[in-house]
């Protein structure tokens, strides 16, 4: 029953988005890195509903297949940010003493670098592909998921059935991952819902830099990359992409919000 | 017959959760003469609490009061404006909270809390206050109240930190003191001199005392009479011999045999955590 | 208090080494040499100066030893020079450190000063039309790409009404205003970046304060300062505002990643010639010892900023300023 409305509405956007991405193939009017010379910078038409680009690519295409780049992106990027997080977190956790305080200094000493600076540092290095993106992003935002994996752990290791496991000799690895992790996982959904949307405005931010996903690959970020060329002129190549990030970022956000209520925390 | 000087009739709240109704207080009607000790006492969730805070109007926001009256000076409580109820608080009417450190806010010295109360109802400033409040801080029997007024409450026990209230409480020598479970988080040497205290200092100032506890014991060490609320009602009401002598209702009873089984009863009422008056 | 300032300073000292392990590290990820790249993208590059690059950055010695090398020049504040004009990597960094910081920091205080508010109005009554549409304004907010506002805004106001210039710093004719002038123009320019960073850092800013605010009012003292017969609005800002603000502090520390690395996107929209700006450029050219100092630097200032926010806590706090 969902009188719970942020997850509700959430949900809806999400995956009306889900099902665009997934059949980006079927639904798409065009190839999205064709280029059509004769097309350049129309505007929205019968024939391209949102237009075309500097290249004379339908914008409608592009944009299609982008939400499946950014949606990928995002999702796999918070994934390694999870399973990084959480092991990190766990080990603090359960083991405090040394291994806490080292994995904890190095929680810290991740938190004062401006992220942005490093990714962009990393991406120019290793050149960026579409995978780089995703490791990168998930390797600066591990960090919030080990905080909230180790408070949750530090709380739940102190219960009696957990005690009883250790004192029956049970390995540390069974019970960190049979039973303490999945207690601890709320919070850690929730901010993963919360590190899509985060992954997805970073993604686009750098592809707008250029140093993201590379054109002809599309991506709401770097088909804004003409939009600066273009203001006043092209509104259109700035209006869609632009909205595009705005409703799945809220469409995250919105979900990320009704699970908070939902878990009461 | 001693003058009344708060009479409630017919007092019904409600806490409205989760969109439910929830009865707390079913029709509680009591009286207290000037000069007196009256004992309120019940086990948590009786609703003697809500009863309280519902005279004064500081009941939280989920409560309602749907019916009765409390005379008190001639004004129907109940009914009186925001600006009448704030020149009773505090001046007429004081209060005193369980646990009084997290009654306290942590950000300002004991002496500026105590100083505020004062400087509120008295229209004293500066340096007459700060007399004011060290003269209090010797009435409530603190040794070094010149340490003690500049400490935050933190700094301090529980034991003082409850002497603090009843100085800040009393600062403006109200005509009547509400004291909800005011010992009930203190150790039992500590409690004894805050029950001392408080009678001494009802005796000297002359102001009445609505003792609120689940402590049946402590009733009959301070009161003059005692009223049983269960599940929302007064269901005995006697002076402090007569119910210990002759309780006549099974729940006063059963509050006497507690106390002299296991000394404490336990809590367990949605109502106590919907009151918010603990985290 | 002072035990507790000196332990937070020992407590710094590993993260610092940290920073500069990651820093160092970080740009060694690289196949092949910093040299061997740098001269691909520029092959005006000659042996001789490879040579001696090679030499300069000891590039031929083993990798523990060229970090513990560098550790030791940046303490002494050198960081190189960069590749790409050959000038002190600390003084290009440092002429462009003003601009940020005064974008930056007059945003995070035109944040405060309109979150604050904001917060508070919300707690007051929770569910209340007030609250309901700052929440709204909210998540548009956290949703709202900050480049793409950006780009619409500098469209609205530039383009199409022409109100206000989009790029740059300075008017091209900067040189012949009088100061007054010179001052209108600069806020001319700053204007829209400014208005971008702050109203995407409101939402966060507001949304925290009215938590705190919501927390603090459901506090037993509350009641208290109600019994007492305080007036409402003095039971508020007195306190319950009091308490709700103290974690605010911690905040502060906690923005100047967010503001800095913001600041590479927004001056690169807004061709301003900051630090953010100075790291892309930096970035693209395979610049590494302005990397590594641009993110040394940078590290270490929030490194700064966050201590500075936890003394100021401690401060602020009676319970840990008089830990007794």
């Amino acid at each position: 029953m969902k009188h719970n409305k942020p997850l509700f509405f959430g949900t809806l956007i999400i995956a009306v988005l889900g099902v665009i991405a997934l059949s980006a193939p079927l639904i798409s009017p065009y190839d999205p890195t064709a280029i059509n010379q004769a097309n350049l910078l129309m505007p929205p038409s019968g024939r391209h509903l949102l237009g075309t680009d500097g290249l004379g690519r339908d914008i409608l295409s592009r944009m299609i297949y982008g939400a499946r780049i950014s949606l990928s992106i995002g999702i796999i990027a918070v994934g390694i940010a999870i399973l990084v997080g959480v092991f990190f977190g766990s080990i603090a956790g359960f083991y405090g003493g040394i291994a806490d305080s080292i994995i904890m200094r190095f929680v810290d000493i991740m938190f004062c670098f401006p992220a942005f600076f490093l990714i962009l540092t990393v991406v120019a290095i290793l050149e960026p592909s579409i995978y780089n993106i995703m490791a990168i992003i998930g390797l600066t935002s591990w960090m919030g998921t080990a905080r909230l994996i180790r408070a949750e752990i530090l709380s739940l290791k102190e219960r009696e059935f957990i005690q009883a496991e250790v004192a029956l000799g049970v390995s540390h690895a069974r019970i960190i991952i049979r039973h303490l992790i999945p207690n601890a996982i709320g919070p850690v959904l929730v901010s993963g819902i919360l590190g899509i949307a985060g992954a997805i405005l970073l993604e686009s931010g750098l592809s707008f830099l250029g140093l993201g996903v590379q054109p002809p690959t599309p991506s709401w970020g770097n088909i804004l990359i003409e939009a600066k060329s273009t203001l006043g002129v092209a509104w259109w190549i700035t209006l869609f992409p632009g909205l595009a990030i705005l409703v799945t970022v809220l469409g995250f956000n919105l979900i990320g919000e009704g699970l908070k209520k939902k878990i009461g925390r | 017959m001693k003058t009344k000087l708060l009479e409630v009739k017919d007092l019904k709240v409600v806490f409205h959760l989760d969109g439910r109704v929830i009865p707390a207080v079913n029709g509680v009607n009591l009286d207290i003469a000037a000069d007196e000790i009256l004992v309120l006492a019940g086990e948590s969730g009786s609703g003697k609490t809500v009863s309280a805070l519902a005279i004064t109007r500081l009941l939280p926001a989920n409560a309602k009061i749907i019916s009765g009256q409390a005379m008190f000076l001639g004004q129907d409580l109940l009914k009186s404006d925001a600006e009448a109820l704030r020149a009773i608080r505090g001046k007429e009417i004081a209060y005193m909270f369980q646990e009084p450190t997290a009654y306290l806010n942590p950000v300002y010295t004991v002496g500026e809390q105590i100083s505020e109360a004062i400087m509120l109802h008295q229209s004293k400033a500066g340096k007459e206050a700060r007399h004011a409040v060290l003269e209090l801080l010797e009435l409530v029997r603190i040794k070094e109240p010149q340490r003690v007024i500049d400490d935050y409450p933190h700094q301090l026990s529980g034991g003082m930190n409850q002497r603090i209230f009843i100085a800040m409480a009393l600062a403006c020598k109200p005509k009547l003191l509400i004291s909800d479970e005011p010992t009930t988080s203190l150790d039992v040497t500590i409690e004894a001199q805050i029950l001392d205290l408080l009678v001494d200092l009802k005796e000297n100032l002359g102001f009445s005392l609505l003792f609120i506890t689940h402590n049946l014991s402590i009733a009959r060490r301070i009161a003059d009479r005692v009223l049983v609320m269960y599940r929302g009602r007064i269901v005995e009401e006697a002076g402090r011999e007569a119910i210990f002598n002759s309780p006549r209702h099974s729940h006063t009873k059963e509050l006497i045999a507690a106390y002299h089984k296991i000394g404490r009863i336990g809590d367990g009422s949605i109502f106590q955590s919907k009151i918010v008056l603990e985290k | 208090m002072i035990t507790y300032i000196i332990r937070r300073l020992l407590a710094a000292v590993p993260l610092l080494i940290g920073i500069t392990l990651i820093s160092f590290f970080v740009i060694h990820l690289a196949p092949g040499k910093p040299v061997n790249l740098q001269e691909s993208l520029n092959p005006k590059v000659s042996l001789e100066v490879r040579e001696r690059l090679t030499k300069l950055y000891g590039l031929d010695r083993p990798v523990h030893v060229q970090y513990i090398d560098w550790l030791g020049r940046i303490l002494r504040l050198d960081f190189g020079r960069s590749f790409v004009d050959d000038r002190l990597a600390v003084d290009k960094i440092a002429e462009r450190i003003p601009l940020t910081l005064i974008i930056n920091v007059v945003s995070l205080f035109l944040i405060f000063l309109l979150a604050l508010p904001i917060g508070i109005r919300s707690a007051v009554r929770p569910g209340g039309l007030f609250d309901k549409a700052a929440t709204v304004f909210v998540f548009v907010g956290f949703a709202l790409p900050g480049f793409w506002f950006a780009l619409l805004l500098m469209n609205l106001f530039g383009v199409q009404w022409g109100w206000l210039p989009v790029s740059g710093l300075r008017s091209l004719d900067f040189e012949y205003l009088g100061i007054g002038g010179k001052i209108w123009d600069l806020s001319r320019h700053l204007l829209l970046p400014v208005f971008v960073i702050v109203f995407g850092g409101l939402a966060g800013l507001s949304r925290y304060m009215r938590q705190n605010m919501i927390e603090a009012l459901n506090q037993p003292y509350i009641y208290t300062a109600r019994a007492k017969g305080l007036s409402e609005s003095k039971v508020l800002y007195k306190h319950a505002l009091r308490n709700a603000l103290l974690p605010v502090v911690t905040i502060l520390g906690m923005s100047v990643p967010g503001l800095l690395g913001g600041s590479v996107i927004f001056e690169s929209i807004f061709a301003l010639p900051g630090l953010g700006r100075l790291f892309f450029e930096a970035v693209m050219a395979r610049d590494y010892p302005l990397i590594m100092a641009a993110l040394v630097i940078t590290s270490v200032l929030t490194l700064v900023g966050n201590l500075l926010a936890d003394i100021s806590y401690a401060y602020v706090d009676p319970r840990i300023r008089y830990n007794r």
